[in-house]
């Protein structure tokens, strides 16, 4: 019982991370097109986006 | 859940990175455009100004690209290089048209005071500025304007050193520097207006008045009161103040022996009364003490000398045990200035406030101005009022042993009618340097006050 019940949060919790995550990505996606929009230009920032985005495309 | 947590954390660790980035990037995009909007304001003002900006045009273009490019760090950075120099030329160019402008009003107020300058002082300043130049016409109108300095200091030194001293020689300089500057011989009239400064400095630190007394030589009666002039000599090349002279030996002397100022190269006379009860060739010791008008130091000098009393001459006592005095022993002053140069200045200096009408029985004031506005002095000023003193009483009189330029002085004296109505035709007469003008009223006594 013990053992299931840990797994279960587990689970919980692994999903609330990569909804923030997602969240967090999604946000960080809105102000470089803001920027962009903008004239401002931001490839260091797109970058770190992208490397984001790879390694939670990997862990799915 | 640790291992949960590390599963994530390169991606978190993306996504703070790319906020702090996002964050940093923003500041300077924020930073090199608002750089950008003020050099452009600049600019325009520079062009309002009729500044030469083209040096400027390809460090905007390097910083706009820059800028455009996504560097905004360099682009704040080169913007910020150009704003720098963009307010350097805009302030030289400030401050060569205030000195330009400046240097036009020194000029008019130089030519306003009769000192020899022209507008060829400022054209090499105006051309460089119309040239854009800045830089040189700065400099040109710095030069024009010292010029005109050493010509006004040597001016005004001589003004204020006539207060002290003799100027005689210091304006003979003065007048050749002036001379050499009409000229265009700038700089020979620079080096002569400082050597006029530089002797005046001199004659401060070095000279001294030189007085020198001198007694009649003969009509002087034993044994009763001789009415004389003392004549004291003032030969030095500063002026004297606060003289007083004391005869020492077999002879007493009566009336004011001091005399308040005598100014370089002048004299001025004692009206006295001598007396000894012995009579023939007497030594004396004549005692003068003086100040240095310069600096206030007071000297004392004695010299001995002879004085001549013979048997029945000068005065003989009259009836009321007064003495009457004998013609005195005049000596002829010399002033410094001409008769008519005198007469000049007394007209324009004496200022008359008279009563035209006056209640009997009531006293009223006459109240004189003297404003010397002229560069010379005027000695001996007296006012006559004997005319005045014929129908009215008065009360005061009026003189003063010097009008320095620059002084001005007022005097009041009280005036009362000696009868009840009338109209009196009055004349004053003013005495100075030798020279002489008048002044005509008339002053209704009682009766109806004419308006």
């Amino acid at each position: 019982m013990i053992i299931i019940g840990i797994i279960i949060k587990r689970d919980t919790e692994d999903k609330k991370t990569r909804t923030e995550i997602s969240e967090e990505i999604k946000e960080l996606e809105d102000m470089i097109n803001y920027a962009i929009n903008r004239g401002i230009l931001l490839p260091e920032v797109e970058e770190e986006l992208r490397k984001a985005k790879e390694h939670m495309e990997v862990i799915e | 859940m640790s291992k949960t947590i590390s599963k994530y954390a390169p991606a978190k660790e993306a996504l703070k990175k790319g906020k702090e980035l996002l964050k940093k990037r923003a500041q300077e995009y924020k930073k090199a455009k608002g750089s950008l909007y003020r050099v452009q304001e600049k600019i325009k003002d520079c062009r309002v100004d009729g500044i030469d900006i083209s040096e400027f045009e390809s460090s905007l273009k390097i910083a706009e690209d820059s800028f455009d490019k996504g560097d905004y760090s360099q682009a704040s950075i080169q913007t910020e290089e150009l704003i720098k120099a963009l307010d350097n030329i805009i302030s030289l160019r400030k401050t060569a048209l205030k000195t330009i402008k400046s240097l036009k009003i020194e000029i008019e107020r130089a030519r306003n005071d009769n000192l020899p300058v022209s507008e060829d002082m400022i054209k090499k300043a105006s051309d460089s500025f119309n040239n854009k130049d800045y830089d040189k016409a700065l400099k040109h109108a710095k030069i024009a304007s010292s010029r005109i300095k050493v010509i006004k200091d040597a001016d005004r030194a001589v003004e204020d050193a006539s207060k002290i001293m003799s100027t005689g020689e210091v304006t003979k300089y003065l007048a050749e520097a002036r001379e050499l500057f009409e000229n265009k011989k700038i700089e020979d009239a620079l080096t002569k207006a400082q050597m006029c400064i530089a002797e005046i400095n001199r004659i401060k630190s070095e000279e001294n008045p030189v007085l020198s007394v001198t007694l009649p030589s003969e009509g002087l009666a034993g044994k009763i009161w001789n009415r004389c002039y003392i004549l004291v000599n003032n030969t030095g090349k500063v002026h004297a103040k606060d003289v007083h002279i004391e005869l020492k030996g077999v002879v007493e002397a009566q009336g004011d022996l001091s005399i308040p100022f005598i100014m370089a190269g002048g004299n001025k006379k004692l009206d006295v009364a001598l007396k000894s009860e012995n009579e023939g060739s007497l030594p004396i010791i004549i005692k003068t003490s003086y100040a240095n008008l310069v600096d206030d130091e007071r000297s004392t000098i004695e010299e001995s000398t002879w004085l001549n009393i013979g048997q029945g001459v000068g005065t003989e006592p009259v009836s009321d045990g007064k003495t009457k005095p004998t013609e005195p022993i005049m000596f002829k002053k010399e002033y410094s200035i001409s008769k008519s140069d005198a007469e000049e200045i007394l007209f324009s200096s004496v200022d008359i406030l008279i009563p035209n009408y006056l209640d009997s029985n009531t006293t009223s004031e006459i109240i004189l101005q003297l404003n010397n506005d002229t560069a010379k002095s005027i000695e001996d000023i007296y006012v006559d009022f004997s005319i005045l003193e014929r129908f009215f009483e008065i009360d005061g009189k009026i003189e003063f042993d010097v009008l320095l330029p620059g002084m001005s002085v007022k005097k009041t004296i009280k005036i009362k009618s000696k009868y009840e109505e009338g109209v009196f035709p009055v004349k004053i007469k003013i005495t100075g340097s030798g020279a002489k003008i008048e002044r005509e009223y008339t002053i209704k006594v009682g009766g109806t006050e004419i308006y």
